[in-house]
């Protein structure tokens, strides 16, 4: 949603509380499925349970979740209180019964807000894939200046949107009951959950501790890495490879628009010039007047292009560059833990690792169908402005011919 | 008789059909590209047309000796000698075909429109340069119309005398915006050719683009499909814009040909202050010469070297007479070269507008041919472009399918 905006944003440091579960409501109340699925899984959301999914059916509890549920951030509103000043999104989640909208609910939210549920759930749920934030800020812009820049914001928001949205797709996650509190809490309880205290990682010591010595045999049961991970591994890594020379390559292009952008608008000074001197000589102007309309018309176009390119197109680029480089610390994570295991031998542990795999696997699956469509989208709509531009500019030239066409008679 | 008037536009069909390329030394790169100029009667479409080969400082020589022989008239100007305010991929060796193609091009044109020139059309060296072999070199030489020196000191006369520009409000605006339009066209085309120097960079950078594509849609599943097709669109893409690129520059040719008139009518210009000041030198010589015989007739010159000369040397009534009677006749001569320099002036200036008025109304009938030609090439680009980039989004919409 691109609201028109520019407002004040300072960051704070703050420290990210624990949530709790509070006296929320559940927004999918009125479907039958999912209170079924809700009871049959018996979640205590207790931080030392494990939730097991079995694969297939998650994935249509998961399409069909997706299809009911529908999140958006937007409306940003600049807030003074006592001792700062900040933005505050509007976030609508919407819910959907066969096509027909069955709840709504709108909170505010700030940035930090959002920091504070994904280092939650960072914590809570390490092996989830989990969407990361848009940036805090960006190398140019010092803290100060990010309240004036729209677009800096609208790319902000839309990376909130993204983020909720991913959250939601994942069936595990989007019932987390922090989550819910988020979406639908009212300020106040928001805030006192978010003085917890840090919640525990399910993740005991002894799974996190990193060996001294990376290249430590696994002894033990001697358990290689699946191969199938270390395949997931190799396949994400030439993703990321290819989107960072796509990010090259894009700014490079983005670069030569430019330089041509810059000679149009020479081009364009010339015909001007030329026009000034038919005028100052009384002469026939309406020549030069055509192409000079054509001209200015290409280089209006232009502009309109080139602005969107960068932040439409090369920034999603670079932040799902990053988003590879999520997948590829939970794969890390697993990695490490599974080397643990082994070496401990630990039966209980052995178990968390399975689930953990399966957890894994799944939200790879979910992560590389969204990327999927996500890349294709990303690509058809650039193409698309492209196709938009090149339209208008058959339109500005051909109007042009058709003008020079008719002899025009002298002033 | 309209026969006697007709021009050899009129009469002939004239083209140049055919180029050939013909070594001046045994060294191959002595080499020089010949035109072959066909005639053909327009009354009698089968006779067999008239065949000779020129070459480019042939058509040189011709056109210079033109420009001094009528100095009143616009004479067409030929294709440049050097190319210039090309992009830097485009044809650079002057003997390369197409470069060859596009001088044949506006030689052709060049003919066509000293034939269609009534003047110059009925001069015998344009003749004889277009239906016999030989013997235009031999008239231009004796014409001596081509005086080196003669041409040089006009020029150097006027810059360095600065003498007043020519009071005649339509020669001095022509001259100017001779000189204006000039300037603003080869800024135009200074800048187009900028300009397709970095269009051409940014085609090519899709060939990279369309090569990570098809490399990325290996490791792909899904997505693999879509990148592929969108790299051999991309690939397509780039490879369309140096055809038309090459077609802008031989576009360009044209308006590099229209800025060449600007010097023309410059010199035009010139040439009329040159007879404006001769004119008025004539006049200036005559008044001396009357101021000075009324003087001696009345022998008011006492004080003069002449009033001393006659006393010391006894002149007596009989030579006197005789001396203003030689002033007078010499009077009436200087009358006489007056009336003609007057004549002379009346003449180019009645002829000189009437060329700039045709030249005016040609210029403008020609600029709109180029920037009509130019906006279409401009709509033909983006039409290509548009079909690939359509080609390039329909690869990433879901449900299409396979090539």
């Amino acid at each position: 949603m691109d609201d028109p905006l520019s407002r004040a944003l300072r960051e704070d440091e703050q420290g990210i509380s624990n949530a709790h579960e509070n006296g929320q409501t559940t927004p999918n109340v009125a479907d039958p499925d999912c209170l079924e699925k809700t009871s049959s899984l018996s979640i205590s959301h207790s931080h030392n349970d494990w939730i097991l999914p079995s694969t297939n059916e998650r994935r249509e509890e998961v399409e069909v979740n997706e299809e009911q549920t529908k999140i958006y951030v937007g409306d940003p509103k600049k807030h003074k209180s006592n001792l700062d000043s900040f933005i505050t999104y509007l976030v609508t989640m919407q819910t959907y019964n066969d096509g027909v909208q069955i709840n709504e609910t709108n909170v505010r939210r700030r940035y930090n807000d959002f920091v504070w549920l994904k280092n939650l759930l960072d914590v809570k749920y390490p092996f989830n894939i989990i969407s990361p934030l848009p940036i805090k800020h960006t190398l140019s812009k010092k803290l100060h200046v990010i309240a004036d820049d729209g677009e800096f914001i609208r790319r902000r928001m839309n990376g909130l949107q993204n983020f909720l949205r991913r959250i939601i797709n994942n069936p595990v996650i989007s019932i987390d009951p922090s989550v819910q509190l988020f979406l639908t809490a009212d300020d106040e309880a928001l805030h006192s959950a978010q003085q917890q205290p840090n919640p525990t990682s399910p993740l005991t010591p002894q799974m996190t501790s990193s060996t001294s010595n990376p290249f430590r045999q696994p002894i033990g049961r001697g358990k290689p890495i699946p191969s199938e991970f270390s395949r997931t591994d190799n396949q994400i890594q030439m993703l990321q490879d290819n989107l960072r020379k796509l990010e090259r390559l894009s700014r490079k292009i983005e670069s030569d628009q430019i330089a041509i952008h810059t000679e149009e608008e020479h081009l364009l000074s010339t015909f001007k010039q030329w026009l000034d001197t038919e005028r100052k000589y009384d002469e026939n102007d309406s020549l030069v007047d055509t192409i000079c309309n054509a001209e200015q018309k290409i280089v209006d176009n232009q502009d309109d292009l080139l602005r969107t390119t960068n932040t439409k197109y090369i920034e999603p680029i670079n932040e799902y560059v990053l988003f590879t480089g999520v997948v590829q610390d939970v794969l890390k994570r697993r990695a490490q833990f599974a080397d643990n295991v082994t070496a401990s031998n630990n039966e209980e542990m052995f178990d968390q690792l399975t689930i953990a795999n399966e957890t894994i696997k799944a939200d790879v699956q979910r992560w590389t169908e969204g990327k999927d469509k996500e890349l294709m989208d990303l690509f058809h709509s650039m193409a698309n402005k492209k196709v938009d531009f090149y339209t208008q500019s058959i339109n500005a030239w051909e109007q042009a011919a058709a003008k020079l066409s008719t002899p025009t008679n002298h002033r | 008789m309209t026969e006697e008037h007709s021009t050899l536009f009129d009469q002939y069909d004239i083209q140049i059909s055919n180029t050939e390329r013909r070594n001046s030394s045994i060294a191959i790169q002595d080499c020089y590209i010949v035109y072959l100029i066909e005639c053909r009667l327009k009354a009698n479409k089968e006779d067999e047309s008239i065949c000779v080969f020129r070459r480019y400082s042939d058509f040189e020589t011709l056109r210079n000796y033109l420009v001094a022989k009528y100095s009143w008239v616009i004479v067409p100007v030929l294709p440049e000698k050097t190319i210039s305010h090309t992009w830097s991929k485009s044809h650079q060796d002057r003997t390369s075909v197409e470069v060859v193609e596009r001088r044949r091009v506006l030689l052709e044109r060049f003919l066509q429109h000293v034939c269609a020139h009534p003047t110059l059309s009925a001069d015998s060296a344009v003749q004889t340069f277009l239906l016999q072999n030989d013997g235009w070199k031999h008239i231009v030489d004796t014409s001596h119309v081509l005086n080196k020196s003669e041409s040089l000191i006009p020029s150097f006369k006027l810059n360095l005398m600065q003498h007043e520009r020519t009071k005649d409000k339509r020669f001095l605006d022509a001259y100017q915006y001779a000189i204006d339009l000039n300037n603003v066209l080869h800024n135009v085309l200074r800048a187009r050719a900028k300009l397709a120097d970095r269009i051409f960079l940014y085609y090519q950078s899709h060939n990279q683009l369309g090569r990570l594509f098809s490399e990325w849609s290996t490791t792909e599943d899904k997505l693999g499909d879509s990148l592929q097709r969108a790299g051999h669109f991309l690939d397509s893409f780039a490879g369309q814009i140096e055809e038309y690129l090459h077609e802008e520059d031989a576009l360009m040719d044209f308006l590099k040909h229209q800025a060449s008139y600007c010097d023309v009518i410059k010199s035009v210009v010139e040439k009329h202050e040159q007879l404006v000041e001769d004119n008025s030198k004539q006049e200036t010589t005559l008044g001396v010469k009357r101021t000075q015989r009324d003087a001696y007739a009345t022998g008011k010159m006492n004080f003069s070297v002449n009033a001393l000369k006659s006393k010391l040397f006894g002149e007596n009534d009989q030579t006197r007479y005789a001396k203003i009677e030689t002033m007078d006749s010499d009077i009436n001569d200087a009358v006489l070269h007056c009336q003609n320099a007057d004549i002379r002036v009346k003449e180019f200036n009645k002829n000189a507008l009437i060329e700039l008025d045709f030249y005016k109304t040609m210029k403008e009938e020609q600029m709109r041919e180029i920037l009509r030609s130019y906006c279409l090439l401009q709509a033909r680009i983006a039409k290509a472009a548009l079909k690939s980039w359509t080609n390039i989004r329909d690869s990433f919409s879901s449900g299409q399918t396979p090539i």
